[in-house]
């Protein structure tokens, strides 16, 4: 018998029934080598270990506006006050399913019609599928085959949980003789003080037996992406700028001529903020200048209240213009000046399993003399390739650059091109706008999605989650080296 | 963007090598959404309108391939205006402009009625604004009977495109699917802008036209009018729709529109516009040597007829590139010819030197920091919804935080005001059970304070295990100021729905707010699902984050 089983047989023949917890506390061995141990025991038939899995269900955003009613109801209790409803005119499908399913309804010429069940369920009768959603709601068991339905419907999220239950010692472990005679394992301070060993002698340890896993703890691996691709751009020259993530429309949008019924403007696409709701642009000189460029481009009468609206901005773009319009202003300035920003962007998306709203980018700068599409293409070849990514450049459109390009790279995985950044030559009205005779090399795009390319997930969401053991045991990011 | 399809056997019968076009489509500038062996869907990019219409790729593919030689004033229209239209005042504060002209020797057969109706939608759903700059409207000109007005009218009725029966104006506006999409723009009530022949309502403009001027395959000659409150994007349009048709082979005879104010305009007008490029511009920006000659060609493939102009080059721009402002649209159209992956890349001169932001090294320190206590570290979205932010950390709802006005997420109504909730979230979804479990975070939190957004940077750790208790919240709250170099703070009671009370404290320097600590709730700890004790912090690193 090996000393972890010794040891946790000793303890079980004291105590009879134990668990996990109390096992680790008390026998003063880890998690690991208590479960190789039990398992030895169990294989002599020395002790019984019960597994538990458990459901732990909570309710979705569905899932909570369904508590006071369901759809198919809301959909009877209509039908009963209608007499009868015009399948077409019956709203929504899933209740119509449901309510079908249920065997509330039938359908004849196309009308829905009310059975006896169906006048039971309109008047408030008890429906299970909300008593049980309710009773998950307030925490309490219920049957499974509610669960799957209920999981089925979207209207809660299941996860399950494993976990060993009670530990107990059989008849035939009470029989087992625990030997206790092992010779020196654990070196003592006062051991090594007295010699003991030479006396007693140490004892060999099986070294199969497994180990205890060690957890480290770690940065995130966005902050590592983060890190290399500052430190990237860092060797390269290229300072590190920042700014605001609340702007006003005017720095998003309309400094970088943007026009202002552009259907990414919409609410659909961007974040308006309801408090604030309006942010100040200061600069009176600058105000002019972009309402000139504005006009004079578009051919619309811009509205400065529009520019002033409080959004969430959407490309990191904005802090690039802002510095470009401050380094305008400064005459003491050497060329050319290159700068680059990481910070995070906003969409309004829809949040589920694959969508995210917000999102890290990288955002630079060159701006000085004699600055060619030929110097952004080298600059976007040398950053990719310290990060281990060949790149191929094609033509885009961006309203604020002209010439315009984009940047891809092929995916093994999936294999497709994907794309990493956009990018081009500012717009000579903005650079006037912003106040400068300067040529501006700019681009911009996502770091999340190179994280597809350095590590093997599925999906963003997989980063914001932060599961503590995904953070400490996830792999190293593969940088292509 | 917009995308468009068109069919494999209509371009292989215009020529074009199928099995060539993704790379060619790529190489203008535009990609390909999906592609088989029928059917190819094409990514149009929002400044090249004209090649959402089955001609425009077309003309587009085949200058740039060398089959189609670009000359000067294809397009020019000489005839006489066939038809007079009249507005009427009434428009003025509604939808003023009008633009319409005749085609004949039209041919739809096939696709290409298809093509049209599709092409004419998505213009005016991208350039026209959902329509609201202007709509499109294609009748078959023999159904349509005497003289033409443009008028607004509260009564009356017409047969919607589709149906079989008369109905009344408001009924058709807000009856059809169409009518929904774009009442919002003319109202339910009216009166509603119509485009009306001596007989009949020929539209209800932007929403539908009338059923007795639909168009067929087989249909020859064309009437089409254009509305709208955009009278430059009106005109483009309509320039777009005239180049589209006359590369189909048809006629095309403007229209005189006569105005209320006594104003009247022919429209369309195709008329090529000069537009000068110089060599040493063109190279300046793209950063290859170019020559005259060479710049000629390129210009050409990207359909411009181009000739010498003293040592540059003037290059006739034809009508449909409506989204050339100046020259410098002209230079990307020579880089796209070039081919930008022929584009030699030139490092850029000069000597630089990298500086970070300190904040952000000095962030970095601390997470070392905190990693070295044994927490990991974690990310979670500045956007929040209120049930995280406030009710499961047991606090009411307060308003000094920043509100999205609208999100399509409960989860993303506003900018988170603390840490600590996200992090207390992250660990009851959590799915395991090794003990114990460590996170922190450092970033921004969000508050309104006098009408002013206030930023902080805050971070905050969480432990959860089934020996958590103060005493270990109180070491690590320590621990962490003393690293952030604070040596004068003094430790008071905190109150905080979140903490259990009397179990929580505060650290402050004067009376500043250094950070608060504790145990957590067994309550908050239900509301998020955890099962162990856990205990946190949380510490403001910049009180008001302020950029340049």
């Amino acid at each position: 018998m090996h000393e972890y089983e010794a040891l946790v047989l000793a303890f079980l023949k004291k105590r009879k029934s134990s668990t996990m917890e109390e096992l680790k506390e008390e026998v003063g061995l880890g998690q690991d080598q208590i479960m190789w141990a039990l398992e030895n025991l169990s294989g002599r038939g020395a002790v019984k270990v019960s597994k538990e899995t458990r459901v732990d269900a909570t309710l979705t955003e569905e899932g909570e506006r369904y508590t006071d009613g369901f759809p198919e109801e809301r959909l009877a209790r209509e039908i009963r006050k209608a007499g009868q409803i015009d399948i077409g005119k019956a709203g929504s499908q899933i209740a119509i399913t449901w309510a079908k399913n249920n065997g509330w309804v039938i359908i004849k010429a196309g009308k829905l019609i009310l059975t006896k069940e169906g006048e039971k369920a309109a008047s408030g009768d008890s429906y299970p599928q909300r008593e049980s959603l309710n009773a998950i709601r307030s925490g309490k068991a219920v049957d499974r085959k509610m669960v799957s339905l209920l999981e089925s419907r979207h209207l809660i999220q299941t996860v399950e949980k494993k976990a060993t239950g009670a530990i107990t010692i059989t008849p035939a472990g009470e029989k087992l003789e625990v030997r206790e005679d092992f010779g020196i394992g654990q070196l003592s301070k006062e051991m090594i003080k007295s010699r003991e060993w030479e006396k007693k002698g140490l004892r060999a340890y099986d070294i199969s037996a497994p180990s205890e896993r060690t957890m480290p703890a770690r940065l995130h691996p966005l902050t590592e992406l983060i890190d290399a691709v500052r430190n990237t751009w860092l060797r390269m020259g290229f300072s590190e700028i920042s700014g605001p993530i609340i702007e006003p429309a005017f720095w998003t949008f309309d400094a970088l001529f943007s026009p202002q019924d552009h259907p990414t403007r919409e609410m659909q696409d961007t974040f308006y903020l309801a408090n604030p709701k309006l942010l100040d642009v200061k600069d009176m000189e600058l105000l002019k200048s972009v309402k000139r460029m504005q006009e004079k481009g578009w051919g619309e009468k811009w509205r400065e209240e529009l520019a002033k609206q409080a959004v969430l901005r959407t490309h990191t773009t904005s802090v690039s213009v802002r510095y470009i319009r401050r380094f305008a202003n400064e005459m003491q300035t050497s060329y050319p000046i290159k700068l680059f920003s990481v910070g995070k962007v906003f969409r309004n998306e829809s949040i589920d399993y694959k969508h995210v709203a917000e999102l890290y980018q990288h955002d630079g700068i060159v701006m000085g003399d004699n600055l060619t599409l030929a110097n952004l293409i080298y600059i976007m070849r040398k950053f990719y390739s310290a990060l281990g990514i060949e790149i191929r450049v094609k033509p885009a459109y961006f309203p604020f650059v002209e010439p315009g390009l984009e940047v891809f790279y092929y995916n093994e995985k999936y294999k497709e091109w994907m794309e990493l950044n956009g990018g081009g030559v500012i717009r000579k009205e903005i650079t006037k706008a912003m106040g400068t005779n300067k040529t501006v090399l700019a681009w911009g795009g996502g770091i999340d999605r190179l994280m597809f390319n350095c590590m093997d997930i599925d999906s963003l969401i997989t980063l914001y989650k932060n599961d503590p053991d995904w953070l400490r045991a996830r792999s190293e990011l593969n940088m292509g080296d | 963007m917009a995308t468009v399809t068109f069919a494999a056997k209509d371009l292989k019968a215009e020529g074009i090598d199928y099995a060539k076009l993704e790379d060619i489509v790529s190489a203008i500038g535009m990609s390909v959404e999906s592609r088989d062996a029928e059917n190819i869907m094409i990514d149009v990019t929002n400044n090249r309108p004209d090649m959402l219409s089955f001609r425009g790729f077309v003309r587009a593919v085949k200058y740039f391939t060398g089959a189609l030689e670009a000359r000067e004033g294809r397009y020019k229209l000489t005839d006489v205006p066939r038809l007079d239209i009249t507005v009427d005042a009434s428009l003025q504060k509604a939808r003023p402009y009008m633009a319409a002209m005749v085609v004949e020797n039209a041919n739809l057969a096939g696709n290409m009625l298809k093509y049209l109706i599709n092409f004419t939608d998505k213009l005016s759903d991208t350039y026209g604004r959902r329509r609201k700059k202007f709509a499109i409207g294609i009748h078959d000109l023999s159904k349509v009977k005497g003289a033409i007005t443009y008028t607004m009218q509260k009564e009356g009725r017409m047969v919607p495109l589709g149906g079989r029966a008369e109905a009344d104006l408001s009924s058709v506006a807000i009856g059809s699917r169409k009518g929904q999409e774009y009442a919002g723009m003319v109202g339910e009530k009216g009166p509603f802008p119509v485009i009306k022949d001596s007989e009949k309502v020929l539209a209800l403009v932007p929403i539908i036209n009338c059923n007795q001027t639909a168009v067929q395959e087989q249909t020859k000659s064309l009437f089409i009018e254009l509305t709208g409150t955009s009278r430059p994007s009106m005109e483009a349009a309509a320039r777009l729709v005239a180049c589209s048709l006359m590369d189909a082979g048809a006629k095309v005879y403007p229209c005189r529109i006569k105005y209320a104010n006594g104003e009247s305009s022919v429209t369309p007008e195709l008329p090529d516009t000069e537009m000068k490029l110089k060599v040493i511009g063109a190279e300046r920006t793209i950063g290859v040597p170019l020559t005259q000659n060479g710049l000629i060609g390129m210009l050409n493939k990207m359909g411009y007829y181009a000739a010498r102009f003293g040592k540059d080059v003037v290059a006739y721009v034809p009508p449909y590139r409506i989204d050339l402002l100046n020259d410098q649209d002209l230079v990307e159209d020579v880089a796209i010819a070039f081919g930008y992956d022929r584009i030699n890349p030139l490092p850029v001169v000069g000597f630089s030197i990298g500086i970070p932001q300190d904040y952000i090294e000095r962030e970095r320190r601390l997470s070392m920091f905190m990693v070295g206590l044994g927490f990991s570290q974690a990310l979670n979205t500045l956007l929040t919804g209120q049930e995280t932010n406030y009710a499961k950390m047991g606090a009411r709802a307060r308003a000094d935080h920043v509100r999205i006005e609208y999100s399509k997420s409960e989860s993303a109504t506003m900018l988170r005001t603390r840490i600590l909730p996200g992090l207390l979230a992250n660990l009851g979804a959590a799915t395991h059970e090794r003990m114990p479990q460590k996170l922190f975070e450092v970033g921004s939190v969000f508050s309104i304070d006098g009408g002013q957004v206030v930023e902080q940077t805050r971070m905050a750790f969480v432990s959860e295990h089934s020996k958590a208790n103060f005493a270990e919240a109180k070491a690590h709250a320590e621990t962490v100021l003393r690293q952030m170099g604070v040596k004068d703070f003094r430790i008071e009671g905190y109150k905080d729905p979140a903490f259990i009370e009397g179990r929580a404290a505060a650290a402050y320097s004067g009376d500043n707010l250094l950070c608060y600590f504790g145990e957590i709730h067994p309550n908050v700890l239900v509301n998020f699902g955890m099962e162990e004790p856990v205990v946190a912090g949380e510490f403001v690193i910049n009180p008001n984050v302020k950029y340049e």
